[in-house]
């Protein structure tokens, strides 16, 4: 096994967009993944450092729980480290973990019987005063006297309520930003899908907030 | 922008909540040292030793090697002890071995046995005959030497003793 030495860690914009590209003084992500697929330890360390914050996120709005996504995420990232020699490079390093992480959650949702509620302390500080939130609880939202909290309790219920492969669009589209033809290669569906999934499952949203939509 | 694309921008507005959820704070800076650990661990399983493995399913086995470990004087004198037992065993085989040439091939013999039997109008000699032959009362009795180590726990055939009516010259 070889530890490298710790690569120079980029912590700057990288929950942003994946980045494949390297910059000056940064190893780009295939000549990690290289390294890594030696056993180099110290290099795959670096790619789950890029990539960690995206995995989790989307893990966790899927299960809604914190310990489960930790598992899965954690979980995916050693998958994928154990299946790198068969990683074929036909896609990025960042779409194939995703992928491993996806179908790991689906599966285990499957699996899942009780399913858990979130936790309405998971806000940060900053979702209070985000600008448009505001803007949606003080001057959109019918129910004017609703709370930040009560909205994002009944936001977790109606996203709950959705099939995995819908929750899944919404959460990689809307909550994550990612594009349409990433989500079409991380499902591995057409885009046809995956534009189809995400409109149905915005109405379903659309129908189980409308007390709280305009 | 169409009315249900505008209430699908509010629904994307109230998405963006989601994005607020964090776990507790710190918990990425160790996130990758956890995976890469749990990676070590695994590649340490998959290339532990034979003996390792039978440690894990036999938990008596991994207190033992862990108390040789803590106690080197323990795993002394628990191989001292296997060593005699060792000894023990050969020297014993030994002796069984040399038992039957100091006893006397005829002590206990069937022969031997039926020779103290009063001759009753020649029953002996008719027991006698029966024992060359083999085959006692329905007992099956095999006259060999004493090779084996079993052969201090083989039943001895204790013949009833009966008279077999003789005709009267």
């Amino acid at each position: 096994m070889i530890m490298a030495e710790p690569v120079i860690r980029k912590r700057s914009n990288e929950s942003e967009a994946p980045s494949t590209g390297a910059a000056p003084g940064v190893p780009d992500e295939a000549s990690l993944v290289k390294r890594a697929r030696q056993g180099d330890l110290g290099a795959y360390d670096e790619l789950v450092r890029r990539y960690q914050e995206r995995i989790y996120s989307t893990v966790y709005h899927m299960t809604a729980n914190h310990e489960d996504a930790n598992d899965l995420a954690q979980e995916a990232f050693i998958k994928a480290f154990q299946a790198l020699k068969s990683f074929k490079g036909g896609s990025s390093f960042y779409t194939w973990v995703y992928r491993i992480a996806v179908n790991k959650t689906i599966n285990f949702l499957k699996q899942r019987k009780n399913k858990a509620h979130m936790s309405l302390d998971d806000l940060d500080f900053n979702a209070e005063h985000d600008p448009d939130l505001v803007a949606l609880i003080s001057e959109k939202t019918p129910r004017r006297e609703i709370n930040l909290a009560e909205l994002h309790e009944k936001l977790n219920e109606a996203m709950l309520k959705l099939s995995e492969p819908h929750r899944l669009v919404v959460t990689l589209h809307d909550v994550q930003g990612l594009s349409h033809e990433e989500i079409a290669e991380i499902m591995e569906c057409n885009i046809g899908t995956v534009r189809s999934r995400l409109f149905y499952a915005r109405q379903q949203l659309q129908a189980y907030l409308s007390d709280y939509l305009k | 922008m169409s009315p249900e694309q505008e209430h699908f921008e509010e629904l994307r507005r109230l998405l963006a909540l989601k994005r607020h959820e964090q776990p507790p704070p710190g918990y990425f800076d160790g996130f990758s040292r956890q995976v890469i650990t749990r990676i070590q661990a695994g590649e340490a399983r998959a290339s532990e030793s034979l003996l390792q493995r039978w440690m894990s399913r036999a938990p008596w086995l991994q207190t033992l090697w862990n108390g040789f470990e803590a106690k080197p004087i323990v795993a002394g004198v628990f191989g001292i002890g296997v060593c005699g037992l060792l000894v023990i065993g050969l020297v014993s085989s030994e002796r069984i071995d040399a038992v039957p040439n100091t006893l006397s091939p005829d002590s206990e013999s069937p022969q031997a046995i039926f020779a103290n039997i009063p001759n009753q109008s020649g029953a002996g000699s008719l027991f006698e005959r029966a024992l060359t032959d083999r085959s006692v009362t329905g007992s099956v009795f095999t006259a060999q030497s004493k090779t084996s180590i079993f052969d201090e726990i083989r039943p001895h055939v204790q013949p009833a003793s009966f008279s077999v009516p003789v005709p009267a010259n």
